[in-house]
């Protein structure tokens, strides 16, 4: 697990370094490609913070990061505000990030919330009902975050959670959902 | 002379759950049948990794062919080009072409007709009379709903009636209901107090094992893809008419119906490989089986069976609107199979002497996805971000409508005069509307949706009463009918022009009452295979 530290957040700007100079991040060599072994040093953790998440999986970022500047030629720079505005502002936690009035940054906030849609959708862009072209960029299906609140009643639809029937019965949560 | 030779009794054109279901019943009767189907053969296995890769679908949204082959000599119908709309209304169904069709993402709903709908002229002053009655199509729905392991309700009134057990069936349902899931159960109760009644959804699942297929475990996935084949899709028969003997080609764009010289019959079947050589064959007998849409191209291609000027009209749907609540009590759709039941109020009556009638199919969705989108949009993001989509998924309803329409004459498929396929072919233009008879039963939706909100304490999420949402239910487009004039095919799915010539898709449906049509469109190829068996 990565933690969240200052050093991190301030010591490296977003230079793009190879994601194995950050240390203790490795992953099968499938699961990325070339292209996408880079991101920020300081971009998981503050998709961290962001998320209110310590245990966004390191292998993810890049592929989230790469999906992000693939779909917005801006992003890169938009980002660095990001980075630059947090770092400022000494933000370590989600809690320091809504204390420091960035989220009433619209313009800031939007590319907070950029990064917390792509580790919470799985993906970037919006879907096109009818459309096979210019299509998201695919991050993950089941490792996407907005499945988390709800795994413990639903499933993450292809999967299974019980035997035939098991929904006839109320979820045990429900009179406290 | 008279040709002895052929290629094969029957070549059936489409190895969809239609044209597959004949030839196996051909083939299991000991006919020669070789099935023609312009797409590929793909695993479930792939289509599943497909899905949770392709980042452009979800169970409830998106492009629903995403996840399928799209090979271009087969496209699936949302590549550019492939459909031209000229009308008002844009009108372009989801469908996929491969080996099993395009109920490899369907719901699953397999309805019987009303015997009512088959005479809507008659009773109601309006549309089309069917040539065949509900009796003369019962035992070949009996026969489909075994084939495909049908669930349903022995004791529901499908009419919407709140009577006993209806429409008449000559054994029940070869499969026991599914569990109504907790969703179900409190959307029925809460819904029940304002009049309104919740009718189990007769389906595809398999409840139990069924043949190959395993029980229904729940993976709110049916559409676009059942991810372990409990629900059943085409790619089943196809296998079984293999099995029984029929031989499949896939990869085969057929592209031509050849006449005979006296233009009576149609003497050989031409397809295209994806390497642009030309295959002729033979057949005593042809069945079209290639969608609603692809069929009246073929036909038109070819320029066979349309004497009445009717092939590629009436162009039928179900469209309708569609509503997006949370509910004031957690109820958490997404648990089971994404549908479970409908609301059939206004399914039949003499209302529909004025509008045409409809059906609320209740969703059970997880809802996760636009729940998501929507808290984003709103800027929501940290531990609040959880909190609501939780709050929200647990709330969650989504239903959507189907209104009968009407055959008319001018909505339509053509050739494009500009838009050619892989091959050079025309591909098709649409012109499509919806006329008053439809529009006046959405006034009635309007209501009901009020009335629903009300019932379930429910804020609106989403709600269109607005954009004409087609439901993926085409028909009418080569349509059945007794009179020559003013019809493609016969009460036997024959075309009135060519004598060996049949066709079966959900197209020749001449109304198109307010429910899925596959199992008719089902029904109606396994009648035409039996009258086919008789004559060779």
């Amino acid at each position: 697990m990565m933690r969240t530290t200052r050093r991190r957040l301030l010591g490296y700007g977003v230079a793009f370094v190879p994601l194995c100079l950050m240390g203790g991040v490795s992953g099968p060599s499938w699961a990325l490609t070339e292209k996408e072994k880079g991101c920020p040093p300081d971009f998981l953790a503050i998709s961290a913070i962001l998320t209110a998440s310590p245990e966004l999986n390191p292998i993810m970022a890049p592929r989230v990061w790469h999906a992000l500047i693939t779909k917005d030629d801006a992003f890169m720079a938009r980002y660095r505000r990001l980075s630059d505005e947090m770092a400022a502002h000494r933000i370590r936690s989600w809690p320091d990030y809504e204390a420091s009035g960035l989220s009433a940054q619209k313009e800031i906030h939007s590319i907070a919330v950029a990064v917390v849609g792509a580790w919470y959708l799985g993906r970037v862009g919006e879907v096109l009902p009818r459309s096979e072209i210019n299509t998201p960029a695919f991050i993950t299906y089941e490792g996407a975050l907005m499945w988390r609140s709800t795994r413990d009643v639903t499933v993450i639809p292809t999967y299974a959670r019980g035997g035939p029937g098991f929904w006839a019965e109320a979820p045990s949560s429900v009179k406290t959902d | 002379m008279t040709q002895t030779d052929y290629d094969a009794d029957v070549i059936v054109v489409g190895s969809g759950v239609i044209g597959s279901l004949a030839a196996h019943h051909l083939a299991k009767n000991g006919k020669s049948v070789i099935i023609l189907e312009a797409g590929t053969r793909v695993p479930r296995w792939k289509i599943v990794e497909s899905f949770r890769e392709c980042g452009n679908v979800s169970t409830d949204a998106g492009n629903r062919n995403q996840p399928y082959p799209n090979e271009p000599w087969a496209p699936s119908s949302f590549v550019p080009d492939y459909i031209t709309n000229h009308g008002p209304i844009d009108y372009i169904p989801g469908m996929l072409r491969m080996v099993g069709g395009t109920t490899w993402h369907w719901g699953g709903a397999c309805w019987r007709l009303l015997p009512n709908d088959f005479h809507l002229k008659s009773l109601y002053g309006v549309g089309r009379d069917w040539p065949i009655s509900y009796d003369d199509l019962e035992p070949f729905y009996h026969q489909v709903e075994i084939e495909m392991g049908v669930s349903g309700d022995d004791t529901a009134d499908y009419s919407g009636q709140n009577g006993g057990a209806f429409p008449p069936r000559q054994a029940p349902y070869p499969v026991r209901p599914q569990a109504l899931g907790y969703f179900s159960q409190r959307f029925r109760d809460r819904v029940a107090v304002g009049g309104y009644s919740f009718t189990y959804q007769p389906n595809g699942r398999a409840t139990d094992p069924y043949e190959e297929r395993p029980a229904c475990v729940g993976n709110n996935n049916c559409s676009p893809v059942c991810p372990i084949g409990a629900q059943y899709s085409g790619d089943r028969h196809a296998t079984k008419a293999e099995r029984a003997g029929a031989k499949l080609i896939s990869d085969a764009t057929v592209y031509r119906l050849e006449k005979t010289p006296d233009g009576k019959r149609i003497a050989a079947v031409h397809y295209y490989t994806p390497d642009k050589r030309s295959v002729r064959l033979t057949a005593r007998k042809v069945l079209v089986a290639a969608h609603a849409l692809e069929t009246p191209r073929l036909m038109l291609l070819s320029d066979v069976g349309n004497s009445s000027g009717m092939v590629g009209r009436n162009l039928m749907d179900h469209n309708a609107f569609s509503l997006a609540m949370i509910a004031d009590e957690p109820m958490w759709s997404g648990r089971g199979p994404v549908q479970q039941g409908d609301v059939l109020k206004w399914r039949d009556g003499s209302f529909r002497q004025k509008h045409g009638c409809i059906r609320h199919e209740v969703g059970n969705f997880v809802g996760n996805v636009q729940i998501t989108e929507r808290l984003l949009s709103q800027g929501v993001i940290g531990p609040e971000l959880d909190e609501k989509i939780r709050h929200m998924a647990a709330r969650w309803v989504f239903m959507d409508s189907n209104i009968e329409m009407l055959p008319e004459p001018t909505n339509r498929m053509s050739l494009s005069a500009s838009k050619r396929d892989f091959y050079g072919l025309p591909l098709m233009d649409i012109y499509y509307d919806v006329n008053d008879y439809a529009r006046a039963a959405g006034n009635v939706i309007r209501e009901d949706y009020a009335n629903f909100l009300k019932l379930l304490g429910g804020e609106i999420f989403d709600q269109n009463l607005s954009l004409w949402e087609n439901r993926d239910h085409p028909m009418g487009t080569v349509i059945m009918g007794n009179d020559p004039r003013d019809s493609v095919v016969n009460h036997e799915g024959r075309s009135h022009d060519h004598d060996n010539l049949f066709i079966a898709t959900t197209g020749i449906m001449p109304a198109a009452s307010v429910v899925n049509p596959t199992l008719t469109g089902c029904a109606l190829s396994l009648r035409s295979a039996s009258i086919m068996l008789k004559e060779i």
